[in-house]
Protein backbone atom coordinates (compact mmCIF):
# COMPACT_ATOMS: atom_id res chain seq x y z
CA UNK A 1 0.00 0.00 0.00
CA UNK A 2 1.33 3.44 -0.89
CA UNK A 3 1.99 5.68 2.11
CA UNK A 4 -0.15 8.82 2.18
CA UNK A 5 2.03 11.88 2.64
CA UNK A 6 -0.69 14.47 2.47
CA UNK A 7 -4.19 14.87 3.73
CA UNK A 8 -6.91 15.87 1.30
CA UNK A 9 -10.04 17.22 2.93
CA UNK A 10 -13.12 19.19 2.14
CA UNK A 11 -14.65 21.36 4.85
CA UNK A 12 -18.20 22.58 4.91
CA UNK A 13 -19.44 25.01 7.54
CA UNK A 14 -23.16 25.45 8.13
CA UNK A 15 -24.65 27.69 10.74
CA UNK A 16 -27.80 29.40 11.95
CA UNK A 17 -28.44 32.03 14.62
CA UNK A 18 -30.81 31.39 17.49
CA UNK A 19 -34.42 31.75 16.30
CA UNK A 20 -35.57 35.29 16.98
CA UNK A 21 -32.04 36.69 16.80
CA UNK A 22 -30.55 38.63 13.92
CA UNK A 23 -27.75 37.15 11.82
CA UNK A 24 -25.27 39.64 13.30
CA UNK A 25 -26.16 38.36 16.78
CA UNK A 26 -24.79 34.88 16.00
CA UNK A 27 -22.10 34.19 18.63
CA UNK A 28 -20.59 30.89 17.45
CA UNK A 29 -17.48 30.87 15.29
CA UNK A 30 -15.78 28.32 13.03
CA UNK A 31 -12.49 27.74 11.25
CA UNK A 32 -11.89 27.63 8.34
CA UNK A 33 -14.47 30.19 7.48
CA UNK A 34 -15.32 28.92 4.01
CA UNK A 35 -16.42 25.79 2.23
CA UNK A 36 -13.19 24.65 0.67
CA UNK A 37 -10.73 21.94 -0.23
CA UNK A 38 -7.52 21.75 1.71
CA UNK A 39 -4.45 19.63 1.55
CA UNK A 40 -1.36 19.40 3.72
CA UNK A 41 0.22 17.20 6.31
CA UNK A 42 -1.13 19.16 9.27
CA UNK A 43 -4.58 20.75 9.07
CA UNK A 44 -6.62 22.43 11.78
CA UNK A 45 -10.33 23.04 12.27
CA UNK A 46 -12.32 24.57 15.11
CA UNK A 47 -15.76 25.57 16.36
CA UNK A 48 -16.38 27.89 19.32
CA UNK A 49 -19.55 29.02 21.03
CA UNK A 50 -19.73 32.39 22.82
CA UNK A 51 -21.89 32.35 25.95
CA UNK A 52 -25.20 34.20 25.66
CA UNK A 53 -25.07 35.70 29.13
CA UNK A 54 -21.77 37.46 28.55
CA UNK A 55 -20.95 40.29 26.19
CA UNK A 56 -18.37 40.51 23.43
CA UNK A 57 -18.53 36.73 23.39
CA UNK A 58 -18.78 36.49 19.58
CA UNK A 59 -15.48 38.35 19.40
CA UNK A 60 -13.99 35.98 22.01
CA UNK A 61 -15.22 32.89 20.16
CA UNK A 62 -13.86 34.23 16.86
CA UNK A 63 -10.46 34.87 18.42
CA UNK A 64 -10.25 31.27 19.66
CA UNK A 65 -11.11 29.51 16.42
CA UNK A 66 -8.57 31.69 14.69
CA UNK A 67 -5.95 31.11 17.39
CA UNK A 68 -6.42 27.36 17.15
CA UNK A 69 -6.73 27.39 13.38
CA UNK A 70 -3.38 29.08 12.80
CA UNK A 71 -1.51 26.80 15.18
CA UNK A 72 -2.01 28.20 18.69
CA UNK A 73 -3.14 26.32 21.82
CA UNK A 74 -0.23 23.85 21.84
CA UNK A 75 -0.29 21.77 25.05
CA UNK A 76 2.92 23.31 26.34
CA UNK A 77 2.01 26.85 25.36
CA UNK A 78 -1.71 27.05 26.10
CA UNK A 79 -1.18 29.60 28.87
CA UNK A 80 0.69 31.83 26.42
CA UNK A 81 -2.15 31.57 23.91
CA UNK A 82 -4.65 32.40 26.65
CA UNK A 83 -2.75 35.47 27.85
CA UNK A 84 -2.35 36.71 24.31
CA UNK A 85 -6.04 36.28 23.47
CA UNK A 86 -7.13 37.92 26.73
CA UNK A 87 -4.94 40.95 26.01
CA UNK A 88 -6.27 41.22 22.46
CA UNK A 89 -9.89 40.93 23.62
CA UNK A 90 -9.41 43.61 26.27
CA UNK A 91 -7.75 45.95 23.81
CA UNK A 92 -10.65 45.61 21.38
CA UNK A 93 -13.30 46.07 24.09
CA UNK A 94 -11.55 49.14 25.49
CA UNK A 95 -11.09 50.73 22.08
CA UNK A 96 -14.37 52.63 22.24
CA UNK A 97 -16.44 54.25 25.01
CA UNK A 98 -19.20 52.05 26.41
CA UNK A 99 -22.40 52.86 28.31
CA UNK A 100 -22.34 51.99 32.03
CA UNK A 101 -24.03 48.61 31.63
CA UNK A 102 -21.77 47.44 28.80
CA UNK A 103 -18.71 48.55 30.75
CA UNK A 104 -19.87 46.71 33.87
CA UNK A 105 -20.74 43.59 31.89
CA UNK A 106 -17.39 43.61 30.11
CA UNK A 107 -15.67 43.58 33.53
CA UNK A 108 -17.01 40.06 34.03
CA UNK A 109 -15.37 39.00 30.78
CA UNK A 110 -16.49 37.00 27.78
CA UNK A 111 -16.80 33.21 27.80
CA UNK A 112 -16.72 30.57 25.09
CA UNK A 113 -16.63 26.82 24.53
CA UNK A 114 -14.10 25.48 22.04
CA UNK A 115 -13.52 22.28 20.10
CA UNK A 116 -10.39 22.09 17.97
CA UNK A 117 -9.32 19.26 15.65
CA UNK A 118 -5.92 18.72 14.09
CA UNK A 119 -5.36 16.12 11.35
CA UNK A 120 -1.84 14.89 10.73
CA UNK A 121 -0.20 12.81 8.01
CA UNK A 122 3.02 11.37 9.42
CA UNK A 123 6.15 10.60 7.41
CA UNK A 124 5.55 6.90 7.85
CA UNK A 125 2.14 7.22 6.26
CA UNK A 126 -0.10 7.16 9.31
CA UNK A 127 -3.10 9.48 9.57
CA UNK A 128 -3.75 10.80 13.07
CA UNK A 129 -6.07 13.22 14.76
CA UNK A 130 -5.70 15.25 17.93
CA UNK A 131 -8.49 17.20 19.56
CA UNK A 132 -8.78 19.82 22.24
CA UNK A 133 -12.05 20.66 23.98
CA UNK A 134 -13.21 23.04 26.62
CA UNK A 135 -16.90 23.17 27.40
CA UNK A 136 -19.67 21.61 25.39
CA UNK A 137 -18.74 21.99 21.72
CA UNK A 138 -18.17 18.45 20.44
CA UNK A 139 -16.54 16.30 17.78
CA UNK A 140 -17.89 13.20 16.07
CA UNK A 141 -15.85 10.82 13.92
CA UNK A 142 -17.81 8.61 11.51
CA UNK A 143 -16.37 5.71 9.51
CA UNK A 144 -18.27 3.26 7.30
CA UNK A 145 -21.56 4.54 8.66
CA UNK A 146 -20.54 4.00 12.28
CA UNK A 147 -19.80 6.50 15.00
CA UNK A 148 -16.33 5.64 16.26
CA UNK A 149 -15.57 8.72 18.38
CA UNK A 150 -17.63 11.34 20.17
CA UNK A 151 -15.72 13.84 22.26
CA UNK A 152 -15.77 15.29 24.93
CA UNK A 153 -19.39 14.50 25.94
CA UNK A 154 -20.09 10.92 27.00
CA UNK A 155 -23.87 11.20 27.09
CA UNK A 156 -26.64 13.78 27.06
CA UNK A 157 -26.33 14.54 30.79
CA UNK A 158 -23.07 16.30 29.88
CA UNK A 159 -25.08 19.23 28.53
CA UNK A 160 -26.18 21.76 31.12
CA UNK A 161 -26.87 25.47 30.95
CA UNK A 162 -23.78 26.24 33.03
CA UNK A 163 -20.66 24.64 31.51
CA UNK A 164 -17.14 25.64 32.50
CA UNK A 165 -15.88 27.85 29.67
CA UNK A 166 -12.80 29.73 28.52
CA UNK A 167 -12.88 33.21 30.02
CA UNK A 168 -11.31 36.46 28.90
CA UNK A 169 -11.15 37.32 32.62
CA UNK A 170 -7.85 35.98 34.02
CA UNK A 171 -9.49 35.55 37.44
CA UNK A 172 -11.97 33.06 36.04
CA UNK A 173 -9.77 30.36 34.55
CA UNK A 174 -8.43 28.71 37.70
CA UNK A 175 -9.90 25.31 36.88
CA UNK A 176 -8.79 25.40 33.26
CA UNK A 177 -6.11 22.68 33.59
CA UNK A 178 -8.70 20.13 34.66
CA UNK A 179 -11.45 21.47 32.37
CA UNK A 180 -9.34 21.37 29.22
CA UNK A 181 -9.68 17.96 27.56
CA UNK A 182 -7.40 16.47 24.93
CA UNK A 183 -7.76 13.27 22.96
CA UNK A 184 -6.11 11.68 19.94
CA UNK A 185 -6.69 8.77 17.61
CA UNK A 186 -6.14 7.43 14.15
CA UNK A 187 -8.10 8.30 11.05
CA UNK A 188 -8.34 7.11 7.46
CA UNK A 189 -9.38 8.26 4.03
CA UNK A 190 -13.17 8.12 3.93
CA UNK A 191 -13.62 9.25 7.54
CA UNK A 192 -15.85 12.21 8.23
CA UNK A 193 -15.44 14.47 11.26
CA UNK A 194 -18.17 16.79 12.48
CA UNK A 195 -17.46 19.67 14.83
CA UNK A 196 -20.58 21.17 16.36
CA UNK A 197 -21.72 23.64 18.97
CA UNK A 198 -23.64 22.43 22.01
CA UNK A 199 -27.28 22.49 20.89
CA UNK A 200 -26.55 20.31 17.87
CA UNK A 201 -24.17 18.08 19.85
CA UNK A 202 -26.91 17.55 22.44
CA UNK A 203 -29.38 16.61 19.72
CA UNK A 204 -26.80 14.31 18.08
CA UNK A 205 -26.14 12.33 21.25
CA UNK A 206 -29.84 12.17 22.11
CA UNK A 207 -30.58 10.72 18.68
CA UNK A 208 -27.68 8.30 18.95
CA UNK A 209 -28.86 7.13 22.38
CA UNK A 210 -32.27 6.54 20.74
CA UNK A 211 -30.57 4.21 18.21
CA UNK A 212 -30.86 6.68 15.35
CA UNK A 213 -27.88 7.44 13.13
CA UNK A 214 -27.77 11.24 13.44
CA UNK A 215 -24.88 11.63 10.99
CA UNK A 216 -27.25 10.53 8.22
CA UNK A 217 -29.15 13.77 8.77
CA UNK A 218 -25.86 15.66 8.56
CA UNK A 219 -25.08 13.88 5.28
CA UNK A 220 -28.43 14.91 3.86
CA UNK A 221 -27.99 18.60 4.65
CA UNK A 222 -24.35 18.79 3.62
CA UNK A 223 -25.15 17.09 0.30
CA UNK A 224 -27.13 20.15 -0.70
CA UNK A 225 -25.10 22.81 -2.54
CA UNK A 226 -26.68 25.63 -0.55
CA UNK A 227 -27.62 26.10 3.08
CA UNK A 228 -31.40 26.18 2.63
CA UNK A 229 -31.85 22.49 3.40
CA UNK A 230 -29.82 22.90 6.59
CA UNK A 231 -31.89 25.87 7.74
CA UNK A 232 -35.17 24.10 7.00
CA UNK A 233 -33.98 21.07 8.96
CA UNK A 234 -32.91 23.23 11.93
CA UNK A 235 -36.27 25.03 11.84
CA UNK A 236 -38.07 21.65 11.94
CA UNK A 237 -35.98 20.39 14.87
CA UNK A 238 -36.68 23.58 16.82
CA UNK A 239 -40.37 23.54 16.00
CA UNK A 240 -40.65 19.99 17.32
CA UNK A 241 -38.56 20.86 20.42
CA UNK A 242 -35.90 18.32 19.50
CA UNK A 243 -33.30 21.07 19.31
CA UNK A 244 -32.77 23.74 21.96
CA UNK A 245 -33.14 27.26 20.59
CA UNK A 246 -29.55 28.41 20.44
CA UNK A 247 -26.97 29.37 17.84
CA UNK A 248 -26.12 26.29 15.79
CA UNK A 249 -22.89 25.46 13.98
CA UNK A 250 -21.88 22.35 12.07
CA UNK A 251 -18.45 22.00 10.47
CA UNK A 252 -18.07 18.91 8.29
CA UNK A 253 -14.55 17.67 7.47
CA UNK A 254 -14.25 14.81 4.97
CA UNK A 255 -10.99 12.99 4.31
CA UNK A 256 -10.72 12.18 0.65
CA UNK A 257 -8.31 10.22 -1.53
CA UNK A 258 -7.69 13.24 -3.64
CA UNK A 259 -9.27 16.57 -4.24
CA UNK A 260 -12.76 16.38 -5.65
CA UNK A 261 -14.43 18.91 -7.82
CA UNK A 262 -17.74 20.59 -7.24
CA UNK A 263 -17.74 22.90 -4.29
CA UNK A 264 -20.55 25.36 -3.91
CA UNK A 265 -20.61 28.70 -2.20
CA UNK A 266 -20.93 29.09 1.56
CA UNK A 267 -24.49 30.29 1.89
CA UNK A 268 -25.36 32.59 4.71
CA UNK A 269 -28.77 32.45 6.41
CA UNK B 1 -43.25 21.57 32.54
CA UNK B 2 -44.26 24.89 34.17
CA UNK B 3 -41.83 27.79 34.31
CA UNK B 4 -39.95 26.58 31.22
CA UNK B 5 -41.02 29.23 28.69
CA UNK B 6 -38.10 30.79 26.87
CA UNK B 7 -37.39 34.36 27.96
CA UNK B 8 -36.58 36.28 24.80
CA UNK B 9 -37.24 39.57 23.09
CA UNK B 10 -40.15 38.02 21.22
CA UNK B 11 -41.50 36.47 24.42
CA UNK B 12 -40.37 38.74 27.29
CA UNK B 13 -41.16 38.32 30.96
CA UNK B 14 -41.84 40.95 33.60
CA UNK B 15 -40.44 42.12 36.95
CA UNK B 16 -42.59 44.21 39.25
CA UNK B 17 -41.04 45.62 42.41
CA UNK B 18 -43.16 46.78 45.35
CA UNK B 19 -41.29 49.14 47.65
CA UNK B 20 -42.30 49.89 51.22
CA UNK B 21 -41.77 53.66 51.69
CA UNK B 22 -43.61 53.95 55.00
CA UNK B 23 -42.46 55.89 58.06
CA UNK B 24 -41.26 52.70 59.76
CA UNK B 25 -38.58 52.39 57.08
CA UNK B 26 -36.93 55.36 58.79
CA UNK B 27 -35.97 53.02 61.66
CA UNK B 28 -32.45 51.67 61.88
CA UNK B 29 -31.69 48.36 60.22
CA UNK B 30 -30.52 45.41 62.38
CA UNK B 31 -27.76 45.61 64.95
CA UNK B 32 -24.79 45.17 62.65
CA UNK B 33 -25.66 48.21 60.56
CA UNK B 34 -27.46 50.29 63.18
CA UNK B 35 -26.15 53.46 61.57
CA UNK B 36 -28.19 52.75 58.44
CA UNK B 37 -31.91 53.13 58.05
CA UNK B 38 -34.10 50.51 56.49
CA UNK B 39 -35.05 53.02 53.78
CA UNK B 40 -31.37 53.26 52.79
CA UNK B 41 -31.20 49.49 52.56
CA UNK B 42 -34.36 49.42 50.44
CA UNK B 43 -32.97 52.01 48.04
CA UNK B 44 -29.73 50.03 47.77
CA UNK B 45 -31.67 46.80 47.25
CA UNK B 46 -33.86 48.14 44.44
CA UNK B 47 -30.99 49.96 42.73
CA UNK B 48 -28.86 46.81 42.82
CA UNK B 49 -31.73 44.67 41.57
CA UNK B 50 -32.38 47.02 38.65
CA UNK B 51 -28.67 47.33 37.92
CA UNK B 52 -28.20 43.55 37.86
CA UNK B 53 -31.28 43.03 35.74
CA UNK B 54 -30.02 45.57 33.19
CA UNK B 55 -26.56 43.97 33.16
CA UNK B 56 -28.07 40.52 32.70
CA UNK B 57 -29.78 41.77 29.53
CA UNK B 58 -26.82 43.85 28.30
CA UNK B 59 -24.84 42.89 25.24
CA UNK B 60 -22.17 44.86 23.45
CA UNK B 61 -24.71 46.43 21.10
CA UNK B 62 -27.13 47.51 23.84
CA UNK B 63 -29.77 46.10 26.18
CA UNK B 64 -31.97 43.28 24.95
CA UNK B 65 -35.56 43.66 26.07
CA UNK B 66 -36.03 40.34 27.83
CA UNK B 67 -38.11 42.01 30.56
CA UNK B 68 -40.65 44.68 31.30
CA UNK B 69 -40.03 46.36 34.64
CA UNK B 70 -42.22 48.28 37.04
CA UNK B 71 -41.66 49.79 40.48
CA UNK B 72 -44.63 50.61 42.74
CA UNK B 73 -43.93 52.55 45.93
CA UNK B 74 -46.28 52.38 48.90
CA UNK B 75 -46.23 54.84 51.79
CA UNK B 76 -47.98 58.19 51.71
CA UNK B 77 -49.37 57.06 48.35
CA UNK B 78 -49.43 53.95 46.26
CA UNK B 79 -48.03 54.83 42.86
CA UNK B 80 -45.36 54.12 40.24
CA UNK B 81 -42.03 55.07 41.80
CA UNK B 82 -39.37 55.17 39.10
CA UNK B 83 -37.69 58.55 39.04
CA UNK B 84 -36.75 60.96 36.26
CA UNK B 85 -37.92 60.40 32.71
CA UNK B 86 -39.70 57.16 33.69
CA UNK B 87 -41.81 58.74 36.47
CA UNK B 88 -45.48 57.73 36.62
CA UNK B 89 -45.07 54.82 34.18
CA UNK B 90 -46.33 51.48 35.44
CA UNK B 91 -44.20 49.25 33.23
CA UNK B 92 -41.24 50.10 31.01
CA UNK B 93 -38.82 48.05 28.93
CA UNK B 94 -35.57 47.04 30.62
CA UNK B 95 -33.64 49.00 27.96
CA UNK B 96 -35.45 52.16 29.04
CA UNK B 97 -34.46 51.48 32.63
CA UNK B 98 -30.81 50.97 31.68
CA UNK B 99 -30.64 54.01 29.46
CA UNK B 100 -32.43 56.46 31.77
CA UNK B 101 -31.28 56.22 35.39
CA UNK B 102 -32.01 59.30 37.51
CA UNK B 103 -28.23 59.77 37.80
CA UNK B 104 -25.00 57.80 37.52
CA UNK B 105 -22.60 57.96 40.46
CA UNK B 106 -18.94 57.00 40.51
CA UNK B 107 -18.15 54.27 43.04
CA UNK B 108 -15.22 52.00 43.77
CA UNK B 109 -15.59 48.26 43.35
CA UNK B 110 -13.23 45.52 44.46
CA UNK B 111 -12.47 43.12 41.64
CA UNK B 112 -10.15 40.10 41.46
CA UNK B 113 -6.79 40.87 39.90
CA UNK B 114 -6.32 37.36 38.46
CA UNK B 115 -3.38 36.67 40.78
CA UNK B 116 -5.37 35.87 43.90
CA UNK B 117 -5.70 39.45 45.11
CA UNK B 118 -8.25 42.23 44.94
CA UNK B 119 -7.90 45.65 43.38
CA UNK B 120 -10.24 48.62 43.61
CA UNK B 121 -11.61 49.82 40.34
CA UNK B 122 -13.88 52.81 39.65
CA UNK B 123 -17.28 51.88 38.24
CA UNK B 124 -20.31 53.86 37.24
CA UNK B 125 -23.24 53.14 39.56
CA UNK B 126 -26.69 54.09 38.26
CA UNK B 127 -29.37 55.28 40.68
CA UNK B 128 -33.07 55.08 39.92
CA UNK B 129 -34.41 55.26 43.42
CA UNK B 130 -33.61 57.38 46.50
CA UNK B 131 -34.47 56.50 50.11
CA UNK B 132 -37.96 57.58 51.19
CA UNK B 133 -39.86 56.95 54.44
CA UNK B 134 -43.18 58.65 55.10
CA UNK B 135 -46.71 57.65 55.99
CA UNK B 136 -48.43 54.33 56.60
CA UNK B 137 -47.80 50.90 55.02
CA UNK B 138 -50.64 50.25 52.55
CA UNK B 139 -49.26 46.89 51.40
CA UNK B 140 -52.70 45.51 50.52
CA UNK B 141 -53.31 48.45 48.18
CA UNK B 142 -49.89 47.89 46.60
CA UNK B 143 -50.68 44.21 45.98
CA UNK B 144 -54.04 45.19 44.44
CA UNK B 145 -52.30 47.70 42.16
CA UNK B 146 -49.78 45.01 41.18
CA UNK B 147 -52.73 42.76 40.32
CA UNK B 148 -54.20 45.45 38.07
CA UNK B 149 -50.91 46.23 36.35
CA UNK B 150 -50.09 42.58 35.71
CA UNK B 151 -53.61 41.66 34.59
CA UNK B 152 -53.23 44.16 31.75
CA UNK B 153 -49.74 42.93 30.91
CA UNK B 154 -50.75 39.25 30.98
CA UNK B 155 -53.55 39.87 28.49
CA UNK B 156 -50.85 40.88 26.01
CA UNK B 157 -48.30 38.22 27.00
CA UNK B 158 -50.33 35.06 27.70
CA UNK B 159 -47.48 32.61 26.99
CA UNK B 160 -44.62 34.37 28.72
CA UNK B 161 -42.47 33.14 31.56
CA UNK B 162 -44.69 34.30 34.46
CA UNK B 163 -44.02 37.74 35.96
CA UNK B 164 -42.01 37.92 39.17
CA UNK B 165 -43.16 40.35 41.84
CA UNK B 166 -40.54 41.28 44.45
CA UNK B 167 -41.93 43.03 47.52
CA UNK B 168 -39.38 44.82 49.73
CA UNK B 169 -40.78 45.62 53.19
CA UNK B 170 -40.42 45.39 56.95
CA UNK B 171 -43.68 43.47 56.90
CA UNK B 172 -45.92 45.71 58.98
CA UNK B 173 -48.93 46.34 56.73
CA UNK B 174 -51.28 49.01 58.08
CA UNK B 175 -54.24 48.47 55.76
CA UNK B 176 -55.15 44.98 56.87
CA UNK B 177 -53.91 41.45 56.41
CA UNK B 178 -52.29 41.20 52.94
CA UNK B 179 -52.95 37.45 52.59
CA UNK B 180 -56.02 37.73 50.35
CA UNK B 181 -54.46 40.30 48.02
CA UNK B 182 -51.22 38.28 47.82
CA UNK B 183 -53.14 35.08 47.08
CA UNK B 184 -55.11 36.80 44.29
CA UNK B 185 -51.87 38.09 42.81
CA UNK B 186 -50.28 34.63 42.87
CA UNK B 187 -53.36 33.20 41.14
CA UNK B 188 -52.72 35.28 38.02
CA UNK B 189 -51.02 33.14 35.42
CA UNK B 190 -49.71 32.61 31.91
CA UNK B 191 -49.78 29.29 30.06
CA UNK B 192 -46.38 28.65 31.68
CA UNK B 193 -47.40 29.04 35.32
CA UNK B 194 -48.61 31.37 38.05
CA UNK B 195 -47.23 34.79 38.92
CA UNK B 196 -44.37 34.45 41.40
CA UNK B 197 -44.46 36.60 44.52
CA UNK B 198 -41.14 36.89 46.34
CA UNK B 199 -40.54 38.92 49.50
CA UNK B 200 -37.54 40.69 50.96
CA UNK B 201 -38.11 41.37 54.65
CA UNK B 202 -35.89 43.90 56.41
CA UNK B 203 -35.98 44.07 60.19
CA UNK B 204 -34.82 46.47 62.90
CA UNK B 205 -33.96 43.44 64.97
CA UNK B 206 -30.37 42.30 64.82
CA UNK B 207 -31.22 38.90 63.38
CA UNK B 208 -28.93 37.03 60.99
CA UNK B 209 -29.75 36.92 57.28
CA UNK B 210 -31.90 34.02 56.08
CA UNK B 211 -32.12 33.19 52.37
CA UNK B 212 -34.67 31.00 50.58
CA UNK B 213 -35.79 29.04 53.66
CA UNK B 214 -38.12 26.05 53.46
CA UNK B 215 -40.00 26.96 56.65
CA UNK B 216 -40.57 29.96 58.90
CA UNK B 217 -38.46 28.55 61.70
CA UNK B 218 -35.85 31.03 62.87
CA UNK B 219 -37.74 34.10 61.69
CA UNK B 220 -37.87 36.53 64.60
CA UNK B 221 -41.33 38.07 64.35
CA UNK B 222 -44.86 37.54 63.11
CA UNK B 223 -44.41 40.02 60.24
CA UNK B 224 -41.51 38.08 58.78
CA UNK B 225 -43.42 34.82 59.21
CA UNK B 226 -46.41 36.28 57.38
CA UNK B 227 -44.19 37.45 54.52
CA UNK B 228 -42.72 33.94 54.32
CA UNK B 229 -46.22 32.47 54.12
CA UNK B 230 -47.11 34.82 51.26
CA UNK B 231 -44.04 33.90 49.20
CA UNK B 232 -44.09 31.54 46.19
CA UNK B 233 -41.85 28.48 46.00
CA UNK B 234 -38.70 28.75 43.90
CA UNK B 235 -39.22 27.09 40.52
CA UNK B 236 -37.31 23.91 39.65
CA UNK B 237 -34.83 25.77 37.42
CA UNK B 238 -34.32 28.49 40.02
CA UNK B 239 -33.69 25.85 42.69
CA UNK B 240 -31.16 24.07 40.47
CA UNK B 241 -29.24 27.26 39.74
CA UNK B 242 -29.46 28.30 43.41
CA UNK B 243 -27.86 24.99 44.38
CA UNK B 244 -25.14 25.50 41.75
CA UNK B 245 -24.53 28.93 43.26
CA UNK B 246 -24.06 27.38 46.69
CA UNK B 247 -27.46 27.98 48.31
CA UNK B 248 -29.06 25.22 50.35
CA UNK B 249 -32.24 25.21 48.31
CA UNK B 250 -34.76 22.38 48.65
CA UNK B 251 -38.07 21.57 46.94
CA UNK B 252 -39.81 23.57 49.66
CA UNK B 253 -37.59 26.67 49.40
CA UNK B 254 -39.52 29.91 49.12
CA UNK B 255 -38.70 33.10 47.27
CA UNK B 256 -38.12 34.86 50.57
CA UNK B 257 -35.09 36.46 52.20
CA UNK B 258 -34.80 38.07 55.62
CA UNK B 259 -32.30 40.89 56.22
CA UNK B 260 -30.63 40.07 52.92
CA UNK B 261 -30.87 41.16 49.31
CA UNK B 262 -32.27 39.12 46.45
CA UNK B 263 -29.88 39.96 43.63
CA UNK B 264 -29.19 36.24 43.32
CA UNK B 265 -32.73 35.68 41.99
CA UNK B 266 -31.69 37.45 38.80
CA UNK B 267 -28.95 34.85 38.34
CA UNK B 268 -31.61 32.16 38.76
CA UNK B 269 -33.32 33.19 35.50
CA UNK B 270 -32.38 31.37 32.32
CA UNK B 271 -31.82 33.58 29.28
CA UNK B 272 -29.08 31.39 27.77
CA UNK B 273 -25.76 29.77 28.56
CA UNK B 274 -24.37 31.05 31.84
CA UNK B 275 -20.83 29.76 32.43
CA UNK B 276 -20.26 28.05 35.77
CA UNK B 277 -17.07 30.11 36.20
CA UNK B 278 -18.91 33.44 35.70
CA UNK B 279 -19.37 35.37 38.94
Amino acid sequence: MTAISQLHVTTRPLWAPKAGNRVEEYEDAYWPERWLRRRGNRLRFAVADGATETSFSALWAQQWVQCYGVGGCAPTRFDDSLAQEQAQWLQTVRSKPLPWYAEEKALSGAYAALIGLELLATRDGRLLWQALALGDCCLAQVRHNELITFFPAGNTTYFTNSPYLLSSNPARNHELPSALKRREGTTAVGDTFYLMSDALAHWFLGAYEAKVQPWRAFERVTASPNARRFHAWIDDLRATHLLRNDDVTLLEIKLRKEEDEGLGSTSRP
Amino acid sequence: MPYSAEISRTNPSCFLFLIDQSGSMDDPFGAAEANRKKADLVADAINRLLQNLVIKCAKEEGIRDYFYVGVIGYGDKVKPALAGALADRELVLISEVGNTPARVEQRMKKVEDGAGGLIEQPIRFPVWFDPMAHGATPMCQALVMAHDVLSKWLAQHPDSFPPIVINITDGEATDGNPTAAATALRKLSTSDGNVLLFNICLSSKGASPIEFPEDAEGLPDEYAKLMFDLSSMLTTTMRTIAQQEGYEASEESRGFVFNADMVSVIKFLDIGTRPSNLR
